[in-house]
């Protein structure tokens, strides 16, 4: 079986299987989080502030935060 | 505790994520290329060069800022920017410098004849001579200019993403900060954020907390150019760190440009110890009379940072690259390994 994958959702390592998408890990770290995600009011964003689709693979390492649909697009009053 | 030498912290590999091109030119290129292009310098030495370059009697940013047109008057031939890119990235390898950022507003290099893009491409070719030469990786990011109109900086944002896969990581907003407020150019953020490309925007510095929270919440910027005054808006820093907001901290400068009375009041460890993502720059070499290995010795000075604590902030540098996933990752297995390495051999 092949090892888990390490990865860091809001600063907060998480394991998830090989082959796992953003939102896989998101579930596997926060699983009330994800479901805001799903339901739009929340996105993630990779280590730059870029938000990345929820069925992007994860690989080793991969650093994402949660944040508000509001932050990520970050250009209303 | 580990005794911080000079050579230790050299040996820390160490990200450089704000430092501006224009700003860290070495006297005797400077010089030489005045020589060259027949530009009058203000002195003929490059010890008197350097001191008089070196801004100790700035009232505030916009004086500090006034010293940019003698080396930008030798910036404006394609072989100047590559020398120019080059020594930097050089000077960088042999401080410890694993990864370099380096910025600057192509806006400011076409008085010669170059075109936008050659200003581009020139400091990218001496970039990539530098990389194979001293095997640190580097690269750009595109500045626009608070004082200019936001459609320059439009202009400059299209020419970022132009060049987003050739070396072009990042679009930031320079300047005079005070009364040029970040969000007058948010077509410009909008257009870099909308086509892939990471922000970093200059606040905090000559005005107050209120415009790094314009920059967070209207220009993307996922990292703050100094943010010296976030300390003042507790609010405001706990909404940076829950966002992963990283500050990009350069000692030196700020107390030039009087953004801190003096180093040992710099906000750098209340940031880190608040949970912030931080970084350790340089901003202008030789407006600062500075280098990073220099920067780090003065957190560990007056800050009293550990080599633990240095290492952190490094990684955590490295962490907040404009690098594409990949490539990042990448970058900090590298890191990681030469981490392990210098806390093994030095303990």
């Amino acid at each position: 079986m092949s090892e888990p994958v390490r990865v860091f959702v809001n600063g907060v390592g998480a394991s998830v299987p090989p082959g796992s998408t953003v939102l896989d890990a998101v579930t596997a770290a926060d699983a009330a989080a994800a479901d805001a995600v799903r339901a739009g009011t929340r996105v993630v964003v990779d280590s730059r502030g870029l938000p990345v689709a929820n069925d992007t693979p994860v690989s080793g390492g991969y650093v994402m935060r949660i944040v508000s649909a509001r932050q990520a697009r970050a250009t209303e009053d | 505790m580990t005794v911080l030498t000079s050579d230790i912290l050299r040996r820390i590999p160490k990200p450089e994520l704000h430092c501006h091109l224009d700003g860290s030119l070495r006297p005797a290129t400077m010089l030489e290329l005045g020589r060259d292009q027949r530009v009058a310098m203000p002195e003929d030495d490059p010890d008197a060069l350097r001191d008089y370059m070196r801004v100790d009697d700035a009232r505030d940013l916009e004086e500090y800022l006034a010293r940019f047109g003698h080396t930008l008057s030798v910036m404006q031939t394609a072989e100047a920017m590559e020398r120019i890119a080059y020594e930097l990235a050089e000077d960088c390898a042999r401080e410890g410098v694993r990864y370099l950022e380096t910025r600057y507003a192509p806006v400011l290099n076409i008085d010669g004849g170059l075109s936008l893009a050659q200003a581009v491409e020139a400091p990218l070719r001496g970039l990539a001579r530098a990389e194979q030469e001293y095997g640190i990786t580097a690269r750009v990011i595109i500045c626009g200019i608070r004082n200019m109109s936001p459609e320059v900086s439009l202009g400059l944002a299209r020419l970022a993403v132009d060049f987003k896969d050739r070396g072009v990581v990042g679009f930031d907003l320079a300047g005079g900060e005070f009364g040029n407020p970040a969000s007058a150019h948010r077509a410009a953020f909008d257009y870099a954020f909308a086509h892939g490309l990471p922000c970093t925007c200059h606040a905090g510095e000559g005005d107050g907390a209120s415009s790094i929270a314009d920059a967070m919440h209207h220009c993307h910027a996922h990292r703050i150019g100094h943010g010296t005054r976030l300390i003042e808006d507790p609010l405001l820093m706990a909404e940076a760190r829950d966002a992963g907001v990283a500050i990009e901290c350069c000692l030196t400068s700020n107390v030039q440009t009087r953004a801190v009375a003096s180093i040992d009041q710099h906000p750098l460890r209340r940031y880190m110890e608040a949970g912030l993502h931080v970084s350790l720059n340089t901003d202008n070499r030789l407006m600062s009379g500075t280098d990073l290995v220099t920067e780090y010795g003065l957190a560990a000075r007056h800050l009293d940072f550990t080599f633990d604590e240095l290492c952190h902030v490094a990684r955590a540098g490295f962490a907040n690259a404009f690098l594409p996933d990949a490539e990042k990752l990448a970058l900090l297995a590298r890191v990681d390994a030469e981490f392990a390495t210098l806390r093994g051999s030095i303990a």
